[in-house]
């Protein structure tokens, strides 16, 4: 599929990163068929206007409002298992209050492993993140992919564990000789890249739309980097970086 | 700023949706590099408070901290 951006001033290389990502999702993940990474691109894309969703944020703690039903996007019913609408839900609503009580208890509903959990969040914030830019700059949303066939790999990789730092596995900082080497340099990165490692597509992905949106990961502790040919200054890009967190009230 | 930085501008904004949702839904710690790094400014701007754990008081779900 090809992207292009007619706004003013939108670079070529954020529309290719764009365009590759919509044709990843709609291929086969390690944890979610091609059919059910796009049922989840179009949940995260409606869960913007659910009622329920509108209730919880309004409400003292959302865990303390149990009746109610998320408003499932059309084409999804049935699709999805309950626990993951859930949190296609909440993390496009409300995910400063999201807990590891709440995360341990929808893995408990069913229909969820670590993993699958781990494939959701990368498919979801990707969504959210394109859709955002789209609006930011008066584009249409991109029109969902056409899933392809074929199975989920079931790939996970063997070096990840529970080390305390997330309530997932994750490969360790020292991913030097494993399949997941490409994924940061060895020793050097930080636990928001390390996140999505369950799922290591995800964290390519991430590099991948993080380098055309932001900065390359491998350069963020260097403070004079910045992007070769961008408008904005590092002070600058750290400023919006700053503000769009506190908005959202991200601890990290 | 112009076109082009009104445009990377909504990049850099709509990278940091993704970033935050990944670090809030995952439940990360900042961890050892980040913490050390990130002492001073976190307590001039006392952006602790904007944590959200277990055992914060915060959380009703959880009850109140001991």
């Amino acid at each position: 599929m090809e992207i292009r951006y007619e706004s003013p001033g939108v670079r070529g290389d954020l529309a290719a990163a764009h365009a590759r990502y919509w044709r990843r999702l709609a291929r086969p993940g390690a944890n979610w068929s091609g059919p059910e990474r796009v049922a989840l691109a179009r949940e995260a894309r409606h869960a913007a206007g659910c009622a329920y969703c509108r209730r919880l944020r309004a409400a003292l703690s959302p865990c303390v409002l149990e009746e109610g039903l998320h408003d499932v996007a059309p084409g999804n019913v049935g699709r999805l298992p309950a626990p993951a609408v859930d949190a296609v839900h909440r993390i496009v609503n409300d995910a400063s209050r999201l807990t590891r009580r709440w995360y341990e208890r929808t893995l408990a509903g069913g229909g969820l492993t670590d993993a699958r959990y781990v494939e959701l969040v990368g498919t979801v914030t990707s969504v959210v993140s394109i859709d955002a830019f789209c609006r930011a700059v008066g584009a249409p949303l991109h029109p969902l992919p056409e899933p392809e066939p074929g199975a989920a790999t079931g790939y996970r990789p063997a070096a990840a564990e529970d080390d305390g730092q997330s309530w997932v596995p994750m490969v360790p900082f020292d991913n030097s000789g494993t399949p997941e080497a490409d994924l940061w340099p060895p020793k050097r990165t930080g636990n928001v890249i390390r996140a999505l490692s369950l799922a290591p597509d995800e964290v390519r992905t991430l590099n991948d739309l993080g380098g055309a949106h932001y900065i390359d990961h491998r350069l963020v502790r260097d403070t004079s980097a910045t992007r070769p040919g961008g408008a904005l200054t590092r002070a600058q890009i750290e400023l919006v970086a700053g503000r769009v967190s506190i908005l959202n009230d991200c601890f990290y | 700023m112009g076109d082009a930085g009104v445009a990377d501008a909504a990049a850099v904004a709509s990278n940091f949706e993704r970033m935050v949702r990944i670090a809030d839904s995952i439940g990360i710690e900042l961890g050892g590099w980040m913490e050390s790094f990130t002492e001073d400014v976190r307590a001039d701007l006392s952006l602790d408070r904007l944590r959200t754990r277990p055992d914060d008081p915060h959380d009703l779900e959880s009850g109140p901290a001991a």
